[in-house]
């Protein structure tokens, strides 16, 4: 009897040995103006793909600027003509873009609409705008000319030419509630991919952390100068690299100043933000990036949880604190700041 | 404690166990062996258009011509570059070479998107950007 024992013992011990689950799936689709991807790791569903790109299909159909059924292009077409009614969902979004608004001074900015088309910028009819018409387009960009009606879900643009542009939020917002989606139906393990905009979902199959690249700024290609150790968090960059355009060898980038309308001077060439939330990354990262290394710092104490590494011209590296532990520099010719 | 004495039989047992077990093994490293291969996978406004196969000495010239405009991706050996593109802004054509798996190039404009995939562990599972 006692052999028999031993040798079931024996069994199970080798059959424990067998490697973990090796199934995945994923998904690539045209959605939001860029490039989204979905990988799902110990799953190999395909339903859960196709229901977490109608969940951002969902969404863009409600919040873009593009759609001419949005509830977005409905306030904005209606600018100084009438207030519209929209979803709970919408509504809130706007609500939190513009306490973001008021909460940078307008550095991230929910009704810089008129700069941002006036440029065009990662459009065909990007242009270099007179200063006169700038003057002009800035005016429209008063987000204390939003009127808001709590009790109605209403959103009124007073002056004629005002629209809100959501696009420092909606990435973040719409990765978060791709994840939420994804957890609910069991997801463990996930990486959701928005334009750049890196969201994972718990580790690796094999329980190790995510390695996740950080865009060489000074290069077009996807090539990165750092790896950051990720799990259940959110990386999401931003800088002069993404959209720009040259003209009389100066470069206009697409992150603006809303105080002056032209993009934003910096001697930075990217920030990224990491935290537990895309929407509030997505939004700190424009924020910090224009606000500068000291000022961004400070703007960011607000928000537990959440961290910053700056790349500079001179490739200096300057991270919070609790990121030079977890941030590999895979590039020898950057170096960290002290 | 009699029924303790090793037998000839129970050294036979044994050794089956261990090959069984270690069987799948050999099985999983062959199979990763032959997963060194790597792959262009090329989307048209989100759907797969060609998936080809890379390798030392294949050359392919591949071209997505559609309403938003065209694209000739240019696959030599495990290079892969957009050589031409109709594009506004040539952002995918400045992007040069890319040859590692999980590196991309993306035509926005056009949507095109090419994608280098592969089972060979990354070094990295993704890029924010």
């Amino acid at each position: 009897m006692k052999k028999i024992m031993i040798y079931t013992v024996l069994m199970l011990l080798l059959v424990s040995c067998a490697s973990p689950s090796s199934k995945s799936v994923s998904g690539t689709k045209y959605l939001l103006g860029t490039v989204c991807s979905i990988r799902l790791f110990g799953t190999d569903d395909k339903k859960l793909i196709d229901s977490a790109f109608s969940e951002i299909e969902r969404i863009e159909a409600q919040i873009s600027v593009n759609i001419r059924t949005s509830e977005v292009y409905e306030i904005n077409k209606n600018a100084g003509i009438k207030g519209v009614i929209v979803t709970d969902e919408t509504y809130s979004l706007i609500k939190r873009a513009y306490d973001y608004t008021v909460m940078s001074d307008g550095v991230f900015n929910l009704a810089i609409g008129p700069v941002v088309n006036l440029w065009g910028i990662g459009t065909p009819d990007v242009r270099l705008p007179s200063d006169e018409e700038i003057k002009d387009a800035l005016l429209l960009c008063d987000y204390n000319l939003i009127e808001f009606d709590d009790e109605n879900n209403m959103v009124f643009l007073t002056a004629e030419g005002m629209a809100l542009d959501l696009g420092a939020i909606a990435k973040g917002y719409v990765a978060d509630m791709a994840a939420k989606l994804l957890k609910e139906n069991g997801v463990k393990s996930a990486i959701i991919n928005l334009g750049g905009n890196v969201m994972v979902i718990g580790s690796k199959t094999d329980g190790t952390k995510w390695r996740i690249g950080i865009q060489d700024p000074f290069t077009e290609r996807n090539d990165y100068f750092a790896v950051y150790e990720a799990q259940n968090e959110t990386i999401v960059s931003s800088g002069v690299y993404e959209r720009f355009f040259v003209r009389n060898g100066i470069r206009y980038h697409h992150i603006f100043d809303s105080s002056t309308g032209y993009p934003v001077m910096t001697d930075l060439q990217s920030v990224s933000v990491i935290g537990p939330l895309s929407e509030a990354a997505d939004v700190l990262s424009t924020i910090v990036f224009a606000l500068g290394i000291d000022k961004g710092i400070e703007f960011l104490s607000d928000f537990p949880g959440y961290k910053v590494l700056f790349v500079d011209e001179e490739k200096m590296v300057k991270v919070t604190e609790d990121l030079a532990t977890s941030l590999e520099l895979s590039d020898d010719t950057y170096t960290f700041a002290d | 404690m009699k029924d303790f004495v090793i037998k000839k039989a129970d050294i036979i047992i044994v050794c089956v166990l261990v090959i069984i077990s270690i069987l799948p093994l050999f099985v999983f490293a062959t199979e990763s062996f032959e997963n060194k291969d790597r792959y262009a996978v090329i989307y048209v406004d989100g759907k797969k258009y060609k998936e080809v196969k890379l390798g030392e000495d294949l050359f392919y010239e591949i071209e997505t011509e559609q309403a938003r405009g065209y694209n000739l991706i240019v696959i030599d050996g495990y290079d892969i570059t957009m050589k031409e593109a109709d594009c506004f802004d040539q952002i995918c054509v400045r992007q040069g070479i890319i040859f590692k798996i999980g590196q991309s190039i993306v035509c926005l404009p056009n949507r095109v998107f090419i994608e280098i995939t592969g089972k060979e562990p990354p070094e990295i599972d993704d890029i924010s950007r």
